[in-house]
């Protein structure tokens, strides 16, 4: 075995420059592919870490029916039962934000709009947001506090200032009224332009007040300890939870639309990627069927020393493995640290994409990601790749003809 | 008689890593036209680098090589390439022909690159195979030919242009008796009938028998120069 | 010249299996990156016709303050006038005068924050075909004693109403003051965008006028053109006319669909160029192998003296005759791959999942015949410039040394 292994090396180098331009062509897929996957899957993570730190969270404890139905009807009520269950997994979650938020008017004394009224908890909401650190204008509330924070597209549109009183009105819990007049104490900048055009804040007692919800949650936002566990802890969750009245939803579940467009974008990105790696295959093909016809010669010598066929099969076997790997570990190699730089130093965007992107919220920036499954699935594939060329010299090796078409059986050449 | 090659004081020095090798070693010779020379010597003798030098292949170190009143030995490689072009003609020992053209594409091949037109070409082209016996292979492949035969097509694409000589390099290395005795015959004769220069390099002895003028380099020097005149 | 043509021809066909191999990875590749780029132009084409034929409109009149504070007091001056103007206009196909402004629509125990669009059921269809996008019920046509409402499916869902059920809506009337009016779901339609099914409703702006209080207000304009390459043109010339008025047309209103087309011929052209890339590396490869094999016949070229410039061009010559041959195949198979797709059709897989988004789940690809020739000049430029190096390698060669090299 060393030496079918040690044979398939060192032919390889003894046409060095084909070798090196064969396994350059297998790094250049690799690094291209790295790459690009790298660059858009960055984009979908920052779009999902930013709509899960912003709006959904890892996990969501709702009502059973509230996901059907967002009504305040369906807040939960988050009792003695939910907090020892909480408790009972107090290894594995970080913190829980807790949300009772529901559509209301607002109305200035001259302009009426809707908004969402989202009740929070600032300190937690804070923790998971960072919100305050949005705020333009004012302070942030503090909890109990009965002042407002209005998102900054909404104030503007209501043309209101901190002090100013806003009259809300909404439908609260089991069809009462809800109906309460809020000082502003602070402005905050949302970004996205649906967002902030829309938003309320007051603290989560205010807000059960207003829409007589005591106690109740339209949601409960569970942050992990650690991310990765985020399934694992839900599904323990789920196996605890009464699941008659509560149901525990992912945010792989929320953001269900989302995840299914991106994957529907990364098929075409897929789709482009096997059409270069089967070209990449053929020229790979071509190198081996070179290096085959090159070595009839050799291949009589050695079946005349008495080699057998099933041997040198392995040895032109591992010769293709011995190329498309390297290449593979060489792209790798080298894709690393470029797109290990380009992580640190996401490439920047200019213009009106760039406008474009800031509107909403975003850095003008092409993010990377370094996900380690961009760098494995790329192995994978060539690691397949590399087997099915491999069998072609398998077969070749097999039919091959000892004596030819000519009767000489070993016709070696001077001089080589 | 008119001279066709002169060199003065020809040496080329090659630098190995042990001591420089002096392949040609001050070698002043002349080739006076319509001369048929062989070049003999062991291997390591220099002939091949002494060919080299005064084909234009290779620069000596020192010396000159004047061919028809021009020094080649300064010339610069793209005057040198249509100079070989128009005054010297090659028969190598083997890989002779362009594989993908036929016998007559290749000897119309050198004309072509010297832009001659293509009326001409075409009939010279068919005048040289009849020459060197080949009118009935004329669009054959070279590997449709045996390996005499396409000697024979070099020869005739290497006259084709009428250089000043010929410079052949073992020309019948590969070749069995019957096709060597063949090419000989056809190249003698056109030495004779066409006054044009051959120079051999060779260790084949029936090349030697047939040279009017023999000579023998020993380590990059003239140890013998030897004229036959008599030679048919 | 045609020597060395024919030279470079016969050369190719000296290594058959090797030339036919690199020749398929060019077909193939060829293919591959045509049915890429095909498919790419076939999906931002729907999400063009998604988006701006079936929502927005190619152009969008509206007052200037209306933009930041959609409401009806915020009305176009002389919208009625206006748009009937636009209707005579020789470039505009069709003008949708409409009164749109935000409100809440809420039913026995929720509510939700919607756009209120009011509109003429008759112009509006001809300018968004709104009737086709009905799923359940039917278009706003019924006088009934109620005024009739269309929503979108997943407002529906979301507010768990049907055809047939009743709803308020809350918004402020021409003076500011808020007003509630109950409606019927007459219909409920279905567009790719969630965003958007949530949050428009439409009714019939003879209703709605009536109830603000002022029976001629329009607050949006929406304008499909004759010839939508000419969206800027047409919008400056509106803008000259209504100067008052604030117009934009489909690419400010929707920036992110307007930047991604517009750099849509770029992608499309690195899809290829990524594809010929490596092709280039095989063809590199491939003419390196014969320059290596044929290193003493080169010589011998060399050595009678063929110029290196000549010997040169033969190697570009050769590959660019390799390329071609691949090429011309390959793009003529592509060609008619597209044609019959275009025809039958592409499903894509995990459609389902996207037609539940209202995406549709079959895209028709197709592709300018321009585009075919960009294409082949982009492969030559890379052909010849993975020709160099082998080229070079075949010049550096020197004669007298590969004549002897056994």
């Amino acid at each position: 075995m060393k030496l079918i292994l040690t044979l398939a090396w060192r032919n390889l180098w003894r046409n060095k420059r084909r070798t090196l331009i064969t396994i350059s062509s297998v790094m250049f897929a690799v690094i291209l592919a790295v790459f690009i996957f790298s660059m858009e899957q960055g984009s979908y993570e920052r779009m999902i870490d930013t709509t899960v730190k912003y709006s959904t969270g890892y996990i969501q404890i709702q009502d059973i029916l509230y996901d059907d139905e967002p009504s305040m009807d369906y807040a939960m009520l988050f009792d003695d039962d939910i907090k020892e269950l909480l408790e009972e997994f107090k290894e594995e979650i970080d913190y829980y934000v807790p949300r009772l938020q529901s559509f209301a008017l607002v109305a200035t004394d001259e302009i009426t709009r809707g908004s969402m009224v989202i009740g929070i908890d600032p300190v937690l909401e804070d923790k998971m947001s960072e919100l305050s650190d949005d705020m333009v204008e004012g302070e942030f509330i503090a909890s109990g506090d009965d002042g407002i924070v209005v998102a900054e597209g909404l104030a503007g549109i209501l043309n209101i200032k901190i002090g100013d009183t806003l009259v809300l009105l909404g439908q609260g819990f089991h069809g009462a009224t809800a109906s309460g007049l809020y000082p502003v104490k602070g402005i905050v900048d949302l970004r996205l332009p649906d967002l902030n055009n829309n938003s309320i804040y007051m603290s989560l007692e205010t807000a059960q007040w207003f829409f007589a919800a005591e106690n109740r949650l339209t949601a409960l936002i569970i942050m992990p300890e650690n991310p990765s566990q985020t399934n694992q802890l839900a599904e323990g969750l789920n196996s605890k939870i009464d699941s008659e009245w509560y149901n525990v939803l992912t945010w792989e579940e929320m953001l269900s639309d989302l995840l299914t467009l991106m994957q529907f974008d990364m098929a075409g990105t897929w789709v482009l990627m096997m059409i270069l790696y089967i070209v990449i295959t053929f020229g790979l093909f071509g190198t081996i069927l070179t290096m085959m016809i090159e070595r009839r010669q050799e291949f009589r010598l050695l079946f005349s020393l008495g080699l057998k066929r099933i041997k040198l099969a392995a040895v032109c076997f591992f010769e293709s493995v011995f190329i498309t790997f390297t290449g593979a570990i060489a792209g790798m190699l080298l894709a690393f640290p470029v797109v290990l730089y380009f992580f640190y130093n996401p490439i920047p965007l200019t213009g009106g994409m760039a406008e474009t992107i800031i509107d909403y919220g975003f850095e003008p920036v092409l993010p990377f990601s370094m996900t380690p499954s961009i760098f494995y699935t790329q192995a994978i594939i060539v690691f397949l790749i590399s087997f099915v060329v491999g069998l072609f010299p398998v077969y070749k090796v097999f039919k091959f003809k000892i004596v030819d078409n000519k009767g000489k059986s070993l016709k070696r050449k001077r001089n080589s | 008689m008119k001279t066709v090659i002169e060199t003065k004081d020809l040496t080329k020095i090659y630098n190995s890593s042990v001591a420089p090798v002096k392949a040609v070693n001050k070698v002043s010779l002349d080739f006076v036209e319509g001369e048929f020379t062989a070049i003999v010597g062991p291997s390591g003798s220099g002939k091949n680098t002494f060919l080299n030098l005064i084909g234009g292949l290779d620069k000596p170190t020192e010396g000159q090589v004047i061919i028809d009143d021009t020094d080649i030995s300064g010339m610069k490689e793209s005057k040198l390439f249509d100079f070989r072009l128009k005054n010297i003609g090659f028969v190598f020992q083997s890989y002779n022909l362009i594989p993908v053209l036929t016998a007559k594409e290749n000897v119309s091949f050198i004309m072509l690159l010297q832009k001659e037109s293509k009326a001409k070409m075409e009939k010279r082209a068919v005048e040289m195979l009849e020459q060197v016996g080949l009118s009935e292979k004329l669009n054959s492949r070279p590997g449709q030919l045996s390996g005499g035969q396409q000697q024979r097509v070099a020869v005739a694409r290497a006259l084709a242009s009428k250089p000043k000589f010929v410079l052949a390099d073992e020309p019948t290395a590969n070749l069995d008796t019957e096709s060597a005795f063949n090419l000989l015959d056809i190249m003698s004769r056109l030495n004779k009938e066409e006054n044009i220069t051959l120079i051999f390099s060779t260790h084949d002895q029936r090349v030697i028998d047939r040279a009017r003028r023999v000579i023998t380099l020993v380590d990059g020097a003239v140890s013998k120069d030897e004229k036959f005149e008599s030679r048919k | 010249m045609k020597t060395l043509i024919k030279i470079s021809w016969r050369n190719i066909w000296r290594n058959r299996t090797r030339s036919i191999i690199i020749i398929t990875a060019i077909i193939l590749g060829l293919m591959g990156g045509v049915f890429g780029a095909a498919m790419r132009l076939a999906l931002e084409k729907q999400q063009f016709e998604d988006t701006v034929e079936t929502q927005i409109s190619h152009i969008q009149i509206h007052h200037p303050e209306f933009i930041a504070n959609p409401e009806a007091r915020f009305h176009i001056p002389d919208g009625t006038k206006i748009s009937s103007d636009l209707n005579k206009r020789d470039d505009i196909k069709v003008a949708s005068p409409r009164i749109v402004f935000d409100g809440m629509v809420a039913t026995a125990n929720m509510n939700a924050g919607v756009r209120i669009k009011g509109i003429d059921p008759e112009i509006e269809n001809r300018t968004t075909g709104l009737e086709g996008l009905i799923e359940e019920g039917s278009y706003l046509i019924e006088d009934g004693r109620i005024p009739s409402i269309l929503i979108g499916n997943r407002l529906a869902e979301n507010l768990n109403v049907a055809v047939g059920s009743r709803m308020v809506l809350t918004f402020q009337d021409i003076h500011g003051e808020v007003i509630n009016a109950s409606f019927r779901v007459e219909g409920i339609y279905s567009l790719p965008s969630r965003a958007f099914e949530e949050r428009t409703v439409f009714v019939k702006g003879t209703d709605i006028n009536e109830i603000i209080g002022d029976t001629e207000a329009v607050t949006e304009i929406a304008v499909v053109i004759n010839n939508p390459d000419d969206y800027r043109s047409v919008t400056s010339k509106i803008q000259e006319s209504y100067p008052d008025a604030k117009v934009r047309h489909w690419g400010d209103l929707q920036p992110s669909l307007y930047y991604s087309l517009e750099v849509l011929d770029e992608a499309l052209i690195w899809i290829l160029i990524i594809v010929i890339m490596a092709v280039s590396f095989g063809l590199l490869n491939t003419i390196l192998m014969s320059i290596l094999e044929r290193a003493r016949e080169l010589g011998m070229l060399l050595a009678i003296g063929m110029k290196r410039s000549k010997v040169f061009f033969m190697i570009v010559l050769e590959t660019t005759i390799i390329s071609l041959f691949g090429g011309v195949i390959g793009l003529t198979m592509a060609y008619g791959m597209i044609r019959i797709l275009n025809k039958t059709g592409v499903p894509i897989p995990g459609g389902d999942g996207l037609s539940e988004l209202g995406y549709s789940s079959v895209l028709y690809p197709s592709l300018e015949t321009a585009f075919y020739f960009e294409i082949v000049v982009v492969l030559v430029v890379f052909a010849i410039l993975a020709s160099i190096y082998p080229a070079w390698k075949a010049i550096r060669l020197q004669p007298a040394e590969a004549v002897r090299q056994e």
